[in-house]
């Protein structure tokens, strides 16, 4: 196991959800890479590491939020729980079933965001339909990427 | 197999509880400490990544700039020169005012000082509701500072300072939720409220039925704001919406003269204390 690697994983997904938000946007867009890094993370080394990264990681968007702080995290701990379970009834090894999973998690997220709101703000925080549509399908367009830059990450713990 | 699912039953239990407590329990002393805890523990990514962008961003222009600079410091002291007598004719002013108003009893505006900041992190999901600057408690940043930016060569209205920690704060934008300011219309004097409502366009409620609103007309912060300077540039009617004969007020759209895409600075107000120049 190289800690370092696992470590670097967690810095690097940070850094590359704040850049690619703040810089490379497009029209207001942004992949959620760290919605994608959870779902690539669970389904290569299961739930206990998923949900380990995906509560951190929701902690760095609800910090970056004005709204429902632990909505994030909350979130990303159930997509790396379900989807660390059901890794081995799914299969993630191709780009076409990387974008399909990553499609139906996200947009999953934008919802149970939105009723996180609902829930314990009284109001649904709805996303947009832009974001909700077009952010869904950048997501999945950048899917393969995030499973790839995972598996090198955990590629040394499977060994 | 059995293993690894108790213990992710475990993760999940501990993780979950503690993100529905965040959710659910009130901002009392404990959950803003640990707000304020992560904020320490994720800003320096942002804050330092930014520093550097802005850095390695700046630096054709700045080889640029050094080519210019020494000719316009030199303009720029001529006009300084120029203005040392209008200068002090203002500092003269400015005391016989503040003479005036205490024989007068009045009270005074206390002086302000502005601190641009660059906006640090824009989160997609949260576009019209917050942002990051990269300006905090150590710049003399305060809570409920008001948050302006250039608009067309003018100071308009961005948000408030809703969070602060030592290098960083949260701008609470006019397009959010629980953004409201009091403004009226200069050309027609109706006072109302702007209020915020998760996108890229406010609502201005509470006018009076006798208003008459048009689309184009300026919306500025009215000298009632609790908050914001008076007279400062909302933004414009950009739709007015059909009378509700049972209400005792009418409702226009207002698009905000400083769309939350184009942010890339934005000016903070604040107190100025003593030994700021």
């Amino acid at each position: 196991m190289k800690p370092t690697r696992l470590v670097a994983l967690f810095v690097l997904g940070m850094a590359a959800e704040w850049f690619w938000s703040t810089r490379l946007d497009v029209w207001g867009l942004a992949p959620r890479l760290l919605v994608l890094l959870t779902v690539a993370t669970a389904s290569q080394a299961g739930p206990v590491a998923g949900q380990t990264y995906g509560f951190f990681w929701g902690l760095f968007l609800d910090a970056l939020s004005a709204h429902t702080f632990g909505a994030g995290a909350l979130a990303l701990t159930l997509v790396g729980y379900l989807v660390g379970n059901l890794r081995r009834q799914m299969d993630v090894s191709s780009p076409t079933s990387q974008m399909m999973v990553v499609a139906v998690v996200s947009t999953a997220f934008w919802l149970f965001v939105g009723f996180a709101g609902l829930v314990f703000e009284h109001r649904f925080l709805w996303v947009g339909w832009k974001l909700f549509t077009l952010g869904t399908l950048y997501n999945v367009l950048v899917a393969p990427a995030a499973f790839s830059a995972a598996r090198r990450a955990l590629a040394t713990q499977q060994r | 197999m059995n293993r690894e699912k108790r213990v992710a039953n475990i993760f999940l239990l501990i993780f979950g509880g503690i993100s529905v407590i965040l959710l659910s329990l009130p901002l009392t002393g404990k959950v803003r400490a640990f707000r304020e805890f992560a904020s320490y523990v994720y800003d320096p990514l942002p804050y330092y990544g930014g520093q550097g962008i802005e850095k390695l961003n700046a630096l054709p222009v700045d080889v640029a700039r050094l080519i210019s600079a020494d000719a316009r410091v030199r303009e720029l002291e001529e006009e300084l020169r120029r203005h040392e007598l209008q200068r002090a004719e203002n500092d003269a002013l400015r005391r016989e005012n503040a003479r005036l108003a205490g024989e007068l009893s009045l009270s005074t505006t206390a002086p302000t000082a502005l601190r641009w900041a660059h906006v640090m992190e824009r989160d997609p999901q949260g576009w019209n509701r917050s942002l990051i600057v990269d300006a905090g408690e150590t710049d003399g940043v305060e809570l409920n500072a008001p948050v302006m930016a250039s608009c067309s060569g003018r100071l308009c209205v961005v948000g408030r300072i809703v969070e602060t920690a030592a290098r960083t704060s949260k701008v609470l934008l006019l397009t959010d939720e629980l953004s409201a300011v009091a403004a009226y219309m200069p050309a027609s004097q109706w006072e109302g409220l702007v209020q915020g409502q998760g996108t890229s366009r406010m609502r201005m409620n509470y006018l009076s039925v006798e208003a008459q609103p048009r689309v184009g007309e300026d919306v500025v912060t009215s000298p009632t704001s609790a908050t914001f300077p008076a007279d400062l540039p909302i933004g414009t009617v950009s739709r007015v919406f059909d009378r509700d004969p049972f209400l005792a007020f009418q409702t226009v759209e207002v698009s905000p003269a400083a769309p939350a895409s184009r942010l890339k600075e934005v000016l903070i107000l604040r107190r100025k204390k003593r030994g700021d120049s």
